[in-house]
């Protein structure tokens, strides 16, 4: 077990170095300088060449390559070519916010997705599973921005309930924080909970048509036993492979859900990054980014081992 | 049987299962009657897809809603209808007093926990034991099904188990808490022929043992000649002939249950014609008005056709055949 985990973790440093080195190959194709943004637009080519060489931009591409990988072997990831900050420390500062805010989608995806997909898989064609397959399929259709964007309109701008944007520290005031994330939250959970509901409810089905679910019950056990424990252990077996993908949906559309409520986090500081090209930033999240999806994805597989007895890590796998 | 004086421990009447496809809707049950006696080891065969195995879930109110339903008929146990019994009630009577076990050992345990906890969840459930007392008696059981060094096993999973094994994990569970009645639907159907024997001994040591009433359901006249009293033919949903196993293979009286007698290996264990009975089970869904047996007879006359001949009862036999009395004669002239 503790060989399995030592094991995937040296294995993903090679997918760590790939992730970056393809990152920071794209940003090199892609056209517009941070030196003219950063020397201003109405700066001289003498002047925007300055920055250039100040910025160790005029290097040739594999010498900042092997610096900016020499610099991160020494736990540095380098400064932002704008805020001049530590790329770290904006990261670390920026992590509860994001954090606060997966975590928040998270628990509404698995609570509300799971219970949705049991719910209509009990009462299968019943309104209730009706209800639960549209509003599913709308989650997995329409697209996260559009649907903020309405959230917005509607909650935050029709009826006031909701701020339509911005952060509230929760260590300050939980209730505010609960108030700003909510409209974030839903609107980055909602794809994950169509995928989650529709994937739990099809499983569910398939599983309580298993001969062990007749045993259950030729075995006078009552419904909640039946469904609560034979079934659902079962059902959790595809539901937390399918964890992996939710989690990196979450991760992903974090950039484009916090962009639009303004909200300080990683996904948002990403997203500006690459539209200012500020290099070191970019780099430097998707470096955490990629690390946390690799290690959470080792959390779900242990998990998807403790649920599953057929398969079990670290006997010669 | 001296079991036949006592009074029934169950009794079925008329019960009719119905299952609604998309396509058809048919009577995969239909007005099967019989009583059970303690003590009694009772044989339903028939061919496969005749409504054995719906009839034994029918009994426990374990029949896959959808498609199917009873729409008819009582069970009568210990002074209740369980056809009108609650699902609480069910609950207390499954498990507990009538037990069953499956034709797929394979797939009958749940892949997820291990066999110890399943079989002491029975226990806790209906006995109320502890955790601790109830992991004690999971380990006397599986000794008691003949499993080897039970106390390792309790924590092993199924798939660590072999076939044989884990009919005999199935065993265990179904007697956990001593049921009056063991259902067991073709329990050796799947496995080894070597391991079918061991099976079936363990089931007959045991039935001995506890002097539980089982019902074995099975294709296999062999089994039922080993291990039944008595037994009743089902054909198409329907019980066409009843009687103790001796009567019934000494004479039989249905040209079905000729049939099926003729498709036995012989005495010197030769095998008989094997399709000794031309045709297959009909379609359920398009049965006509006479009898369900008629476009495979060989003794079929046009009365035949028009309606379907009710089970006549004299004594301890009954038959529904209007052509009984001429199929009676003994086996060999026919055949
Ligand atoms: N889940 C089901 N859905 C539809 N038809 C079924 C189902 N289970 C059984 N049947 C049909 O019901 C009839 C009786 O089946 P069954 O009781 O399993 O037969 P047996 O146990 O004698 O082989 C068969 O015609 C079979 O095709
Ligand atoms: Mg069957």
């Amino acid at each position: 077990m503790l060989r399995y985990v030592a094991h995937r973790l040296l294995a993903s440093i090679p997918v760590l170095f790939l992730v970056t080195l393809i990152s920071f190959s794209l940003m090199q194709l892609v056209p517009g300088d941070p030196a003219i943004l950063i020397a201003g637009l109405q700066a001289t080519p003498e002047e925007v060449e300055r920055v250039r060489q100040q910025l160790g931009l005029d290097q040739p591409f594999h010498v900042q390559l092997i610096s900016w990988y020499a610099h991160l072997l020494r736990g540095d990831l380098g400064s932002s070519l704008l805020l001049g900050r530590d790329v770290l420390d904006i990261i670390l500062e920026r992590l509860p916010v994001s954090f606060s805010i997966a975590l928040y989608a998270l628990l509404l995806t698995v609570g509300v997705g799971l219970v949705a997909g049991i719910l209509a898989a009990l009462r299968q064609n019943s309104w209730i599973d009706q209800l639960v397959m549209t509003v599913a399929l709308l989650g997995v259709s329409l697209p996260n921005f559009w649907l903020a964007l309405m959230f917005i309109v509607l909650f935050a701008v029709q009826l006031g309930w909701l701020p339509s944007g911005g952060y509230v520290d929760f260590r300050d005031d939980f209730w505010g924080w609960l108030r700003a994330t909510t409209l974030p939250a839903v609107s980055l959970a909602m794809l994950q909970m169509g995928l989650l509901a529709r994937i739990t409810r099809s499983t569910m089905l398939e599983v309580l048509r298993q001969d062990y679910i007749r045993t259950a019950r030729a075995k006078g056990l009552p419904q909640h036993l039946v469904v609560g424990k034979h079934a659902l252990k079962n059902v959790m077996i595809p539901v937390v492979t399918v964890l992996g993908i939710v989690l990196s949906l979450l991760l992903s559309g974090s950039v484009v859900i916090e962009t639009i409520f303004s909200i300080p986090g990683i996904g948002s500081l990403v997203g500006s990054a690459i539209l200012r090209r500020d290099y070191p930033v970019i780099q430097g999240g998707l470096l955490f980014v990629a690390t946390m999806l690799l290690l959470l994805n080792l959390v779900v597989d242990l998990i998807y081992a403790w649920l599953d007895p057929r398969i079990r890590y670290g006997h010669g796998e | 049987m001296s079991a036949r004086e006592r009074d029934p421990i169950l009794s079925v009447r008329g019960l009719t299962t119905e299952l609604r496809t998309e396509s058809s809707r048919f009577h995969a049950v239909d007005a099967v009657s019989f009583d059970l006696f303690p003590g009694e080891v009772l044989g339903i065969v028939g061919e496969s897809g005749c409504g054995k195995s719906m009839t034994a879930l029918s009994i426990l109110g374990l029949v896959p809603r959808p498609p199917g339903r009873i729409v008819a008929g009582e069970v009568w146990f210990e002074g209740r209808d369980l056809v009108r019994a609650s699902e609480r009630e069910l609950q207390r009577v499954r498990g507990a007093k009538i037990a069953m076990i499956f034709q797929e050992p394979m797939s009958s345990l749940n892949p997820v926990f291990t066999i110890g906890e399943q079989i002491a969840e029975t226990l806790r459930h209906h006995e109320r034991l502890g955790r601790r007392a109830a992991r004690e008696r999971a380990v006397e059981l599986l000794a008691k099904v003949g499993i080897p060094s039970p106390a390792e096993r309790l924590d092993s999973y199924p798939h660590e188990l072999s076939g044989g094994m884990r009919q005999r994990v199935m065993i265990a569970i179904a007697l956990a808490c001593n049921p009056k009645v063991l259902l067991a639907d073709e329990p050796t159907t799947a496995l080894d022929v070597t391991i079918q024997a061991q099976i079936l001994d363990l089931l007959q040591r045991l039935q001995a043992e506890l002097g539980m009433a089982v019902v074995i359901i099975t294709h296999d006249l062999g089994i039922v000649a080993e291990f039944a009293h008595r037994v009743l033919v089902m054909y198409a949903g329907r019980v066409i002939e009843e009687g103790a196993v001796e009567a019934i293979f000494e004479s039989p009286a249905h040209p079905y249950t000729r049939g099926l007698l003729a498709s036995l290996p012989d005495l010197e264990g030769e095998i008989g014609r094997l399709s000794a009975i031309p045709g297959s089970v009909p379609q359920m869904g398009a049965l006509g008005p006479g009898c369900r047996f008629a476009p495979r007879c060989g003794l079929v006359e046009p009365a035949c056709l028009a309606a379907d001949p009710p089970l006549a009862r004299t004594g301890a036999r009954a038959v529904a055949c209007r052509r009984a009395a001429l199929a009676a004669a003994p086996r060999e002239r026919v055949a």
